[in-house]
């Protein structure tokens, strides 16, 4: 019985901060903000006004581009990197952790720098005049800068599995390079991208910092949708916000035990 | 022909990952930057500026003190509950990989949405709602931190050993347990530490402008003059460098001392004698 | 008759360390070669350099009458079989082995038909649709022998196949390899560094030595009639003297001055006196039974150790206190080539 008591701090940290927040978040969601009283209003105007759900297609639009274009770009990264030498595994947690951290304020800014309305590249080659920074297409290249490192991260491992010899009996099978790849290294990689995938896509929509930071609350994004409903000043509606959040919860909870799933295979 | 390509691509790679940061540089120490690649001065006017703004000394020292404190705690509450855990609990080790990974799957967004609705409007100050909310979202890294480091080392025999030699509890965590683990401890505590000092959104939303931290600090002088918020970004960047590089090295040094005690085999009960 | 496989003056370097010397050697149609030789000596580079697998700064390659060192891997209708088998692990056996005439896009009953045929010859026909994870050392290593075989490749190259097995399977795998061989009439170039293992089941060995072949002969030969000092002491096992040593004990090669060693092979030493040879004084130190061999160590006045093998018919030899040596049983070899690492 002793040693339950060594748990106490934890679990009652947990509670407090973690487990009955949820408890409170999930309940006032079914509240309405107007008047107290229970209902499904928050659920229901999340689909039928744009505003809301629009949101959540915004984030899912940047997501998906900058998940698929990050993968890509981990994966040309991962086969650089292999033709190195075997000190780059260490040198890659590195950069990635540096990368991590630098992602948010600092990077929006930076890319702000270069290529914002005044930006440097912008007045150097004046062919990138068009790029608005503050667009989707702005906002998918700042979240590249991030989800690379990340996926490289996660797919180093796997990429590192890939055995030279593979490719050299397929050359002795009188096969192509682009053949192998097709049949043999990306079924091969599959689980690992699968999951490298999901984790970037967790990543992306989880974002807070970088987009608000670039386009502060003129870009209609769940995360930044979400904080402002719960903690802004005038037009708070938390229990919206609870409801989004809710919704925002359910649907990262089921992707990951997809991801579960696929790695127990 | 394969060596050109890679050559090329990692140097593209190497254009897009370092011109961010080398944009914030001259911006940072250079007053006017037009139509060139270099900027047309170089001052450190910006940073010296920096230095005497008391607004940035606050709030780094804001930064300070949670990135201490958070580390505080995570060293008094949560290394030693995990190690109880790992040796009283065995089974939830693997219930504990799974639990302590959700941070990472529900975005930040959702714990402070549930924070807020909970404790906006009660006495609790939301200082300590933010460290709470911090020590939620470390879970994860220190987990991850000390859980391997401790398999490596076999705490269990080290235990089971001293025990039955007759020694209690808290002399064999003391002498034994920590030293053994001194080198994860040391991971863990840089990589909270980093991550504390640098740490936005739960600040921005729980607590906001009445607690302002660096990177607050650093969004609101973005909008007011980008120089001086080019030389915030810069100092703190190379705070990174440094924390990151010791991360490094200190992950280095437990990966070798893992692969030397491998080699040494001693018996558990030496181990003991040796440390106590 | 045709030469089948030939290289001239084939060389490589790795920046400034030379890996192939000047190698040059023919190989007939259906021939058995083994490259032999220790780690090191760049028995795997020439075989990847035939293969297409690395680049020699210098050399001609021919197969079948046409220049191929020009030409990619893949064009080169060669066979492959790595050490550590090289299966692709996400596909069954069948898939595996169907693979490259799946990528010539042949008819699927044919496809079918040269799968089954192979998988039969390797003994695996029930194991077709079993993912290649699971199975044993051996079965995987027949699996790629069937997979470079599907092809019908011209010459089957083999980069020490059987070296990560245990002894057991080893034996079985170089009986059928042969058997194989022997009844697809296929070319194979065999590397190990196992001198057993090459005596055992080549037609011809070729013994490499930093860089270079210092002999190129018939297991036989190889043994009875080393040309240098390496190939002497390498395959199989004997006692040396030098010139002053044996002067000691004979007066037969006295006159041949200290340019040579001499070797003598441990079952031609008798421990009764025959005519005409000469004697050793020793005493027995040690026997040690090998199965069907009784070894009997023994001790020269000097020290020497000088092992006697015979074919164990459960007696010992009688007490002896010579060995005798025949002169002609003595192998004389010329030191000029001594070989350095």
């Amino acid at each position: 019985m002793k040693k339950y008591a060594g748990l106490v701090p934890l679990i009652s940290l947990l509670a407090a901060f973690l487990i009955v927040p949820l408890i409170f978040m999930l309940l006032s969601s079914f509240q309405s903000d107007q008047t107290g009283t229970w209902t499904m209003t928050n659920y229901t105007e999340f689909f039928s006004n744009s505003y809301y759900y629009q949101a959540f297609f915004n984030s899912l639009l940047i997501t998906m581009v900058s998940c698929i274009l990050g993968l890509t770009g981990a994966m040309v990264l991962c086969i650089c990197l292999l033709q190195l030498s075997e000190k780059t595994q260490e040198k890659i947690t590195f950069v990635s952790n540096l990368a991590a951290n630098f992602a948010g304020i600092p990077l929006a800014f930076s890319f702000i720098i270069l290529l914002g309305n005044a930006g440097v590249m912008k007045l150097i080659m004046p062919s990138l005049q068009a790029f608005d920074l503050y667009s989707w297409w702005g906002l998918g290249l700042t979240y590249v800068y991030f989800q690379i490192p990340l996926g490289v991260l996660f797919l180093y491992p796997s990429m590192r599995e890939l055995k030279k010899e593979w490719a050299e009996v397929s050359a002795t099978l009188g096969t192509t390079s682009f053949y192998y790849w097709r049949k043999v290294a990306l079924p091969f990689l599959r689980p690992s991208l699968i999951t490298t995938f999901i984790i970037l896509f967790a990543n992306g929509m989880g974002t807070y910092e970088t987009a608000y930071a670039l386009t502060g609350s003129n870009v209609n994004l769940l995360t930044v949708r979400i904080a402002s409903l719960v903690s802004g000043d005038v037009f708070a509606k938390p229990n919206m916000g609870s409801a989004l959040a809710v919704l925002f919860g359910l649907m990262m909870i089921t992707l990951m035990s997809i991801v579960g799933r696929k790695e127990k295979k | 022909m394969k060596k050109f390509l890679v050559t090329l691509t990692l140097s593209l790679f190497a254009i897009y990952y370092l011109s961010p940061l080398l944009a914030t540089f001259f911006y940072a120490s250079s007053t006017s930057w037009e139509k060139s690649i270099l900027p047309d001065d170089f001052t450190l006017q910006w940073f010296v500026q920096l230095l005497g703004d008391r607004a940035f000394l606050g709030a780094v020292g804001r930064s300070l003190l949670l990135a201490t404190l958070m580390t505080m705690i995570v060293f008094i509450v949560l290394v030693p509950t995990m190690i109880w855990i790992h040796l009283y609990f065995p089974r939830w080790d693997q219930a504990l990989q799974k639990i302590v990974l959700l941070p990472y799957a529900i975005p930040g967004v959702i714990l402070v949405t549930a924070l807020l609705r909970t404790y906006s409007k009660s006495n609790i100050p939301m200082f300590f709602v933010l460290l709470g909310a911090l020590f939620i979202s470390m879970l994860p890294i220190v987990y991850l931190g000390i859980s391997n480091q401790m398999k490596l080392v076999n705490m269990k025999e080290l235990v089971e050993a001293a025990e039955t030699l007759g020694v209690p509890m808290f002399p064999i965590i003391r002498s034994v347990l920590i030293p053994n683990l001194k080198v994860g401890t040391t991971l863990v505590s840089l990589m909270v530490f980093s991550s504390v000092f640098g740490e936005y959104m739960l600040t921005n939303l729980l607590i906001g402008g009445r607690f302002e931290t660096l990177r607050i600090y650093m969004l609101r002088r973005m909008n007011e003059n980008g120089h001086v918020a080019s030389a915030v970004m810069i100092l703190y960047f190379l705070f990174l460098l440094v924390t990151a590089f010791s991360i490094f090295y200190f992950n280095k040094k437990q990966t070798k001392k893992i692969v030397v005690r491998e080699k040494m085999e001693e018996p558990v009960y030496e181990k003991l004698l040796n440390h106590s | 008759m045709k030469n089948y496989l030939t290289t001239r003056n084939l060389s490589l370097s790795f920046g400034d360390k030379k890996i192939l010397k000047d190698i040059s050697f023919d190989v007939q149609k259906g021939e058995f070669v083994t490259l032999l030789g220790p780690s090191g000596c760049g028995k795997s580079t020439l075989l990847r350099c035939i293969a297409g697998l690395e680049q020699p700064q210098e050399g001609i390659l021919e197969l079948d009458g046409e220049e191929i060192q020009n030409r990619p891997t893949r064009e080169r209708d060669i066979g492959f079989v790595f050490q550590h088998y090289a299966l692709f692990p996400t596909m069954t056996v069948f898939e595996n082995v169907a693979f490259g005439l799946k990528a010539r896009k042949l008819e699927k009953g044919t496809i079918n038909q040269r799968v089954f045929r192979l998988l039969d010859l390797v003994q695996l026909t029930e194991f077709a649709d079993t993912n290649v994870q699971r199975l044993s050392g051996g079965q995987k290593q027949r699996v790629a022998l069937a997979r470079a075989l599907a092809t019908e490749p011209k010459i089957l190259l083999l980069d020490e196949p059987l070296s990560a097995l245990d002894a057991k399977i080893r034996k079985q795998l170089q009986k059928d390899l042969r058997h194989i061989q022997k009844e697809l009439n296929m070319t194979m170039i065999f590397v190990t560094h196992d001198q057993e293992e090459a005596m055992l089941i080549s037609d011809r060995v070729f013994v490499l030595e930093a860089g270079e072949i210092v002999q190129a002969s018939s297991p036989f030969e190889l043994y009875t009639s080393p040309e240098n000092p390496f190939v002497a002491e390498f395959i199989g096992n004997n006692v040396s003297f030098d010139w002053e040593e044996l002067n000691e004990y004979t007066s037969v090669f006295s006159g041949m001055g200290n340019r040579h060693l001499y070797y003598v092979r441990p079952e031609l030493i008798a421990t009764r006196e025959t005519k005409g040879a000469f004697r050793i004084p020793v005493k027995l130190q040690s026997v040690s039974t090998l199965g069907n061999i009784r070894r009997y160590r023994f001790e020269t006045n000097r020290g020497k150790e000088i092992l006697v093998d015979r074919l164990n018919d459960w007696h010992d030899i009688p007490e002896t206190h010579f060995l005798y040596i025949d002169p002609e049983d003595v192998i004389v070899v010329d030191v000029q080539r001594v070989v350095n690492e």
